[in-house]
């Protein structure tokens, strides 16, 4: 663990200017000053929907392949799933912690924690072992708003700690930005908000952000994507929309156990994916 | 006078010869005593047995009366020795004159004050002990006679009062032989609350009742209130394959035990299908007392157990499930003895996924937070979901997309063909194997032997290993469900469409 004081010349330039200041950093893993030179804090709803795996599924990779660093607050659902898509393609990513540098996360989260502290950055501004409260939680966000050079939301409700965040990003003069959602998700509520009242940019591709920050120069040539097999009918279909099996097998008017045994291969080519029993492509849509 | 009548007394499942001995002695004060640890039943059979005589027409024998049920050190209950002791008073007090075929007879049941004999519990027990230890003849109550008669090569004689009893013995009045019943011609198709075709959509959870039907696996369903899981679980009955006759008395015997066969009912002819209500205990569940009994999941005995809500079960009641389902039977241990129960059944769990319901609902909100949700999911222990070969969603489904679809469901009766087809299968298959009846029952042993995979199919479940992480354990429960699957196509061999769509039922934290 390192401890990095206001003062420090490493210290983070992005924390410098924010109000309440910030005295002290600790910080576990690879600390380097590069990190926060182009980085893109990510936050959104700990009830993630498949929507929103698939919106990071399409955003994150060319954004991680642009070399800009995920920072995210190490909560479940948006922020672990960016930190891990961010992990998964090779990239950089910062986890701020709402509680002491030294408390133990839970055994659900430990094997992330551990790999983040590995290939990529822990922060926190509280010492020890400091049992997470509600209070810490605003304070945190602060320092993710502070940190990088724009705040992207990815599904947020109303009144929630994304949209804190979203209030420090306007407050430090940082972009916001926001992905719309449907109208008829909790979890769209606030996101849509902020696009609506003018305060974020809407975003709906990973190069509206690049285009935005203008971080264009030094996009490098993106990863090839696996093949997009349109021939599929199933996968066609999985293009817009995440559906249960029984959906899946209506619509393309063939048997549920056929339909299964194609979702299982497709699966196992890694093409589709499932959660809480509704299918998705992992396929780049665009 | 001395005399002797055979009975027998019931241990669990295991039934064990009793000799009462009664004498009626000349000398001492006229009294009435019962020997050889009777409980409080059988004690009060005195009272019973002694108005029974008199009102049957006959006098009581005023001396000195002493039972002793032998063998002396077993406890003995029921109201069942209420016959043999009356005949044994009687014989001993000389009002009636024995014959010799009674050493190689039975007599079983309980009087009523007129003399009437009533139904009693365990009859088809006693038949086959007959049967087993070469007794000729039994004398059981005429309401569960029927019982007794799927048990070949032994005289059965319905007793309906006391004085044809009598009758019969001083060779007055015969008693008619019950006919013997043949268990096959009683077979029947359970009836069930719904049909198949009558549940709406939820095609991948009616295909993977179908596959658990047809290998016996356990099948968990997890989705929001509303959304059919009742329902199709109600409608499971109705696609189960009858029972064969091997299997009809192996359950009825449970259940003839338990006294829990109607008067006249001969036989359980439909597989048995429990529900317990989440508040059952664990004794309730399992079996046991201060007189052991058989359980729910006895009761279920190859049959189907259903359990609502499965996570509103105290943790404890539903750990204590782990091994019986693991070995199809439950020891249950008490001060009383240690009586095995056989405990083959097929587990039909539904639960919500999360307290609220609504979790991934498109409709409504749900109110729990992660945290909560996350902890109802943690009240099913992972060696119990372990257990379960087939874990799918039920999803709720939106009527207005169904409507017009124009696909026709298929009827409990299309799919139960298929099913006790397969079934048929596996009756050949297990057939020299013995105590197995199911896929679903295969040691890993015999899963190594009979769902052998070539090299695309290993290929593939090498793939699939990597992708979702499988352990060992779901590696065999998966081979055994697409055996189902491949029985299903009456297909020999696995193949990757079989392995392929038993992928799709695996185990995800539901």
């Amino acid at each position: 663990m390192r401890v990095l004081e206001a003062a420090d010349k490493n210290f983070p330039a992005g924390l410098k200017k924010i109000t309440p200041k910030v005295k002290k950093l600790y910080s576990k893993g690879n600390f380097t000053k590069n990190l926060f030179i182009k980085s893109l804090t990510v936050v959104g709803a700990r009830k993630m929907t498949q929507y929103g795996q698939r919106v990071i599924d399409n955003l994150l990779p060319p954004l991680v392949d642009s070399g800009i660093t995920i920072i995210s607050g190490f909560m479940y659902g948006v922020d672990q799933a960016a930190h891990k898509k961010a992990l998964e393609l090779g990239g950089k990513t910062i986890a701020v912690l709402g509680w002491g540098i030294d408390w133990s996360v839970g055994a659900s989260d430990i094997k992330l924690y551990r790999e983040i502290e590995e290939k990529g950055l822990i922060l926190s501004e509280f010492e020890n072992d400091l049992k997470p409260q509600l209070w810490m939680f605003p304070r945190r966000n602060r320092i993710m708003a502070g940190l990088s050079r724009a705040v992207l939301v990815i599904e947020a409700a109303q009144n929630s700690g994304s949209l804190i965040t979203a209030g420090f990003a306007l407050k430090f003069r940082k972009k916001l930005l926001a992905v719309p959602g449907p109208v008829t998700s909790a979890v769209s509520q606030g996101t849509n908000g902020l696009i609506k009242s003018g305060k974020a940019v809407m975003i709906t591709s990973a190069s509206d952000i690049l285009n935005v920050m203008n971080w264009h120069e030094s996009v490098k040539k993106k990863k090839s994507q696996p093949v997009n097999d349109s021939k599929d009918i199933i996968i066609k279909l999985l293009a817009d929309q995440s559906l249960t099996v029984d959906e899946i097998a209506l619509s393309v008017g063939q048997p549920v156990d056929k339909v299964s045994v194609k979702l299982s291969l497709l699966q196992l080519k890694g093409w589709v994916e499932e959660k809480e029993g509704k299918y998705y492509s992992k396929m780049d849509l665009t | 006078m001395l005399a002797r009548v055979n009975s027998v007394a019931h241990i669990g499942l295991i039934s064990v010869p009793v000799e009462v001995e009664v004498d009626v002695a000349e000398m001492g004060f006229p009294s009435f005593n019962i020997v050889g640890l009777p409980s409080k039943a059988i004690e009060e059979a005195k009272e019973r047995v002694k108005t029974a005589i008199i009102n049957t027409g006959c006098s009581f024998p005023r001396h000195k009366i002493t039972i002793n049920l032998a063998p002396a050190d077993l406890v003995k209950d029921g109201s069942c020795y209420d016959l043999p002791i009356a005949l044994g008073i009687l014989l001993a007090g000389g009002e009636i004159a024995g014959n010799d075929t009674l050493n190689k007879s039975l007599v079983y049941g309980e009087l009523s004050l007129d003399g009437s004999v009533r139904h009693s519990k365990g009859v088809l027990l006693v038949a086959i002990f007959a049967r087993r230890n070469g007794f000729k003849s039994v004398y059981i109550p005429k309401n569960s006679s029927r019982e007794a008669a799927v048990v070949d090569k032994i005289h059965i004689f319905p007793v309906d009062h006391l004085a044809s009893l009598i009758s019969h013995i001083t060779g007055k009045n015969s008693i008619k032989r019950q006919k013997r019943v043949v268990i096959d011609n009683l077979m029947k198709q359970a009836d069930s609350e719904f049909d198949f075709s009558e549940v709406i959509g939820q095609e991948q959870a009616k295909r993977a009742l179908t596959i658990a039907a047809a290998g016996g696996h356990n099948i968990l369903m997890s989705g929001p209130p509303g959304s059919g899981k009742t329902m199709l679980a109600r409608a499971l009955p109705g696609i189960l394959p009858p029972l064969t006759s091997k299997e009809a008395l192996e359950v009825t015997r449970i259940y003839s035990a338990s006294g829990l066969l109607n008067p006249g009912e001969a036989i359980i002819n439909v597989r048995p299908f429990r529900f317990p209500h989440h508040s059952t205990s664990l004794v309730g569940l399992i079996g046991g007392g201060s007189k052991p009994k058989p359980g729910e999941i006895s009761l279920a005995h190859l049959g189907v157990m259903f359990l609502d809500e499965m996570a509103e079960f105290p943790r404890s009641v539903l750990e204590s499930m782990r091994q019986p389902m693991e070995d199809g039977k439950v020891v249950v241990s008490r001060a009383a003895g240690r009586i095995e129960y056989p405990a083959n059944f097929m587990l039909v769990a539904a639960v919500n996924p999360c307290p609220c319901g609504f979790f991934n609902h498109p409709k409504r909100q749900c109110i729990c937070s992660i945290r909560q949700i996350e902890r109802y999911k943690r009240r099913i222990s992972g060696p119990i979901l372990d257990r379960i070969d087939l874990h799918i969603n039920v999803p709720f489904v939106e009527a207005e997309k169904l409507a017009g679809s124009g696909i026709r469901a298929q009827t409990s009766t299309e799919i139960r063909k298929r099913v006790t087809a397969a079934r048929q299968i596996q009756t050949v298959r297990f057939g020299s194997d013995g105590e197995i009846y199911t896929n679903s029952q295969m040691k890993n042993k015999m899963v190594k032997l009979y769902c052998q995979l070539d090299q695309d199919e290993i290929r593939l479940m090498k793939m699939a290993v990597e992708k979702h992480s499988l352990s060992t354990r779901s590696y065999f429960r998966i081979l055994k469900v697409a055996r189902t699957i491949a029985d299903l196509e009456k297909k020999d061999k696995i193949k990757i469409e079989h392995l392929a769509e038993a992928l799709q039922y695996r185990m995800r934290v539901f």
